[in-house]
């Protein structure tokens, strides 16, 4: 049975929680969003001129009565936001203790769940090298059930094919909005690609890179035999301190030059570690790092 | 740390092999990992900058060619050098010659000694035994075995040095037979080294061990001296010495010839490095008394640095000639001052007292008086000598160039016609050795003193010779005084000097210059035969309460001069290494070596079994 991703309580809190967006999309139906196009809304955008046809309710009198012009008063509409939450399902992310996928699909779960109760489109996805598997966007409080279902039945498998996954899936989800993506970004091909692509299209990127604590500072010892688990190719090593040493610099200048390459195009870079209670990593430190408020 | 087998070493080749069993052979263990791709970069990273980064901290590794190497010193049958404690009956010889009393800048090399001794007694074990013995001329034993150390100890403080020449192979022979049937014999020797080669007996169950005392000192010394009229001019004589060197630098000294204590003759010379130099001294002012040459400078080992010698007047010496008539004879004869040569065709025995000498020119008498002879090819009617025929030119084989009849003496040239084959007593001396019989020989008794000349010189070309003088002047001196110059009195300590007693005198009392007095009495020939020279000086001779003229004892050795501390002596083909502390022994450790490694290969297997590491 499938572990249950996110408890009532918590579901709780996560309900005073708003998705920041800070580019300001096109959305498909009214929400609680501002959106590009102008409409009934409280918020003043701009005037136009009347032409015949327009609803002579948003007539601005005061300005007819010193101009003697009949103008249309324009409002910034609320719209509904799409909110694209991609996970990376390759077996890499099946990896520590809890597994990186476990830790990535409660992220999904948890921030795919504030977009439904603020009203937003909210679409899921995960992805290896020969699989795709994803959630329609939709939308309302009571898409949250569905969402937790297709989370919870998912299982990593395959190797990472980041680029291709991503071109795939956007072939289908046309519409601009918010893409977070969850994953190691262990892909043998760079992430660079990968982040190009997103960034092709009108969304706005966050990248969550998730690392596993025995990753990070791994505990092993002696002469062994390293496979990885997605490409199934051996490295031999004998572990020492200064072998450590040299594989803890590798991997933070992996994930200092995924950082540096988000800062420059604009994505937004968050690094976890399974290691972190997930309670302060939803309700503080996606607050703090501006995904959340 | 010494090895009894370091071949053994060899075996260290297991060592790479080890390594490159384990590199060959490492098992290693699967793990799964979500990407190999940042261990990939390290290990290529590491190893551009450590390319035996695999074998480091391994411990199994470590600990398989720690075992190997200990292994290898087990089989390489290491000696470790330590303290004796062993019980064992320990000989110490201590020595007490001249060279032992130089100064060193912690005293003398007998304080230093002394106190390696005195360290031994404080090391012995219930159990142990220790003989005490001195050597120096001659060996002397204070303690039989012993394990008083109260005792041993104030014997070893009393001992005293003698300013004598060492002879360590009768000390060492008297110690191996002393100890060899006792528990453990070991015999220690502490000694500066100053030793010449050895002939005594080693036997294998003794071990031997030397302790050099002493350091490299430059000393400068005299070692020959000699006073003989001067061939020039009869009122004069000349004094000879050598001085030696035994420094590394070339010295100037200052030289001062005293005769009682008016000064002579003051003059500077230089020695070269390791080298001697010559000085001869003429002088008229030499004359009857105490003649003292000195070096002025002081150094190590002062013992050397004044030579003593005694003048005495001239002696008229009596020859008698019992000859036909010989030319040549009687012409060397005459150029021998202070002789007085009477010749005869035949003599009367009974009268010949009035001589000191008589010599027989082809004549032979039909009995001996006791007294001092000279036989030309004639052989002297005593038990022993036989006259086996005549020999035609008979070879020259060699002669003795050591005895005071034939030093100086060239003989290679000469040649003889025809010569007596004789028979001579066991007891004679040979000191020319002919093909097929002795051509010169010396009988020594306590009657006779005869020296045989097998051949007569007219058949020879040995009057035409440059040695034929020489040879003469030999005999007469060695006749007349038994071996010393005639006129000067010249004694090296350690050696036995005759005294020349007058024949009514029948106590003779010695006192050396240390003020010990000794008392001797003189044997029927009128000698009175005194050992005890044992410090050099002036020693004065007392004949029944009448003063009489002494004599002066020098060291005059040059092997004591040389202060240059041995690092090893030779006894019959044996080499025995000098150390410079206290006796240690050698004990076999190989055996920690093998514990060690038995408990590294329990540990290897303990970790190999509960994977600590691997």
């Amino acid at each position: 049975m499938a572990e249950v991703l996110l408890d009532t309580e918590f579901l709780n809190k996560l309900k005073q929680l708003t998705l920041i967006s800070k580019k300001v999309f096109a959305g498909k139906i009214k929400g609680e969003r501002r959106s590009r196009q102008k409409g009934a809304s409280v918020e003043f955008a701009d005037y136009r001129d009347y032409v015949r046809g327009d609803d002579p309710r948003f007539i601005d009198w005061n300005m007819y009565g010193r101009l003697e012009r009949l103008f249309l008063k324009l409002f910034q509409e609320e719209q509904d936001l799409s909110v694209y939450i991609l996970v990376d399902g390759s077996e890499s992310m099946a990896f520590g203790s809890p597994s990186k996928f476990l830790y990535a699909k409660r992220i999904a779960a948890a921030l795919g769940y504030i977009s439904l109760i603020n009203m937003d489109r909210v679409g899921v996805g995960t992805f290896a090298s020969e699989r795709l598997e994803y959630l329609m966007p939709t939308r309302g409080k009571g898409q949250g059930r569905r969402l937790f279902a297709f989370l919870e039945k998912l299982e990593p498998e395959g190797r990472t094919a980041l680029a291709a996954s991503c071109r795939r899936y956007l072939l289908r989800h046309r519409r601009p909005g918010v893409l977070i993506l969850i994953s190691d970004f262990f892909d043998r091909a760079g992430f660079e690609e990968t982040l190009k692509v997103l960034l092709s299209r009108n969304l706005e990127v966050y990248a969550i890179q998730v690392l596993a604590e025995e990753e990070r500072n791994p505990t092993i010892a002696g002469d062994l035999r390293l496979i990885d688990c997605e490409e199934k190719d051996a490295t031999e090593i004998t572990v020492t301190d200064r072998l450590i040493k040299h594989y803890k610099a590798q991997l933070e200048s992996y994930c200092e030059s995924l950082r540096e390459f988000c800062m420059k195009r604009g994505v937004n870079y968050l690094a976890v570690t399974t290691r972190w209670r997930f309670e302060d990593l939803i309700l503080q430190y996606l607050k703090t790092a501006g995904l959340l408020k | 740390m010494s090895f009894l087998m370091p071949a053994a070493f060899v075996l260290l080749g297991l060592i790479p092999v080890v390594v490159l069993f384990y590199l060959l052979k490492l098992r290693r263990r699967d793990h799964i990992v979500s990407s190999t791709m940042f261990w990939n970069k390290a290990v290529e990273d590491l190893h551009a900058n450590a390319p035996f980064q695999r074998l480091r901290k391994n411990l199994l590794l470590l600990i398989q060619l720690l075992i190997i190497a200990l292994l290898v010193l087990a089989f390489a049958r290491p000696l470790l050098s330590l303290a004796a404690r062993k019980e064992r009956s320990l000989v110490v010889l201590v020595d007490r010659s001249a060279s032992i009393l130089a100064r060193e800048p912690a005293g003398t090399r007998l304080d230093a000694a002394k106190q390696i001794a005195l360290k031994q007694v404080d090391g012995m074990v219930p159990g142990d035994e220790m003989m005490l013995m001195t050597f120096a001329d001659s060996p002397e034993v204070l303690v039989s075995f012993t394990n008083d150390k109260a005792k041993l100890k104030r014997l070893i403080r009393e001992i005293e040095g003698r300013e004598v020449v060492t002879r360590l192979a009768d000390a060492l022979s008297m110690a191996v037979s002393l100890a060899r049937d006792r528990h453990n014999p070991e015999i220690l020797i502490l000694s500066d080294g100053c030793i010449g080669p050895l002939q005594a007996t080693m036997p294998d169950q003794v071990k031997v061990h030397l302790v050099r005392v002493g350091s490299q000192q430059p000393n400068v010394g005299i070692t020959a001296l000699d006073i003989r009229p001067s061939m020039e001019s009869s009122k004069d004589y000349q004094l000879f010495a050598i001085l030696s060197n035994f420094g590394d630098q070339d010295v100037v000294r200052h030289l001062t010839l005293t005769c009682n204590d008016e000064l002579i003759d003051v003059r500077e010379t230089q020695i070269p490095a390791h080298g001697e130099e010559a000085q001869l001294f003429q002088s008229h002012r030499l004359s009857e008394g105490n003649i003292v040459l000195e070096i002025d400078e002081t150094d190590a080992f002062p013992m050397d640095d004044r030579a003593y010698c005694v003048l005495r007047r001239e002696k008229s010496t009596r020859v008698l000639l019992v000859s036909e008539g010989n030319y040549f004879l009687e012409k060397a004869l005459r150029e021998n001052t202070g002789i007085i040569v009477t010749r005869v065709s035949s003599v009367n025995m009974q009268v010949n007292d009035a001589y000191d000498i008589v010599i027989f020119d082809n004549v032979s008498p039909s009995v001996l008086a006791p007294g001092r002879y000279v036989f030309i090819n004639a052989l002297p009617p005593l038990d022993g000598f036989t006259d086996l025929g005549e020999i035609r030119l008979p070879t020259i084989v060699d002669w003795n160039r050591e005895h005071p009849l034939t030093r100086f003496v060239d003989l290679s040239a000469v040649r003889i016609h025809t010569a007596r084959q004789v028979g001579v007593p066991r007891s004679a001396l040979v000191l020319v050795e002919g093909e097929k019989t002795p051509l010169v020989s010396l009988l020594s008794t306590e009657e006779h003193r005869v020296v045989v000349f097998a051949f007569d010189f007219y058949d020879s070309n040995l009057p035409l010779r440059a040695a034929f003088p020489i040879l003469v002047s030999n005999c007469l001196d060695y006749l007349a005084s038994g071996g010393r110059n005639v006129e000067s009195v010249i004694a090296k300590t350690g050696h036995v000097y005759l005294l020349d007693v007058p024949k009514a005198v029948q106590m003779v009392s010695v006192r050396n210059p240390e003020g010990q007095e000794w008392s001797v009495r003189p044997n029927p020939q009128g000698q009175a035969p005194f050992d005890k020279t044992w410090f050099t000086g002036f020693y004065s001779v007392i004949f029944d309460g009448n003063p009489s003229q002494g004599f002066g004892v020098n060291l005059l050795d040059a092997e004591e001069s040389n202060l240059t501390p041995r690092f090893s002596l030779e006894v019959r083909g044996k080499t025995i290494h000098a150390s410079t502390g206290p006796m240690r022994t050698n004990r076999e450790i190989w055996w920690w070596f093998a514990l060690l490694g038995l408990a590294l290969l329990f540990l290897e297997w303990l970790i190999y079994h509960r994977r600590v590491l691997v």
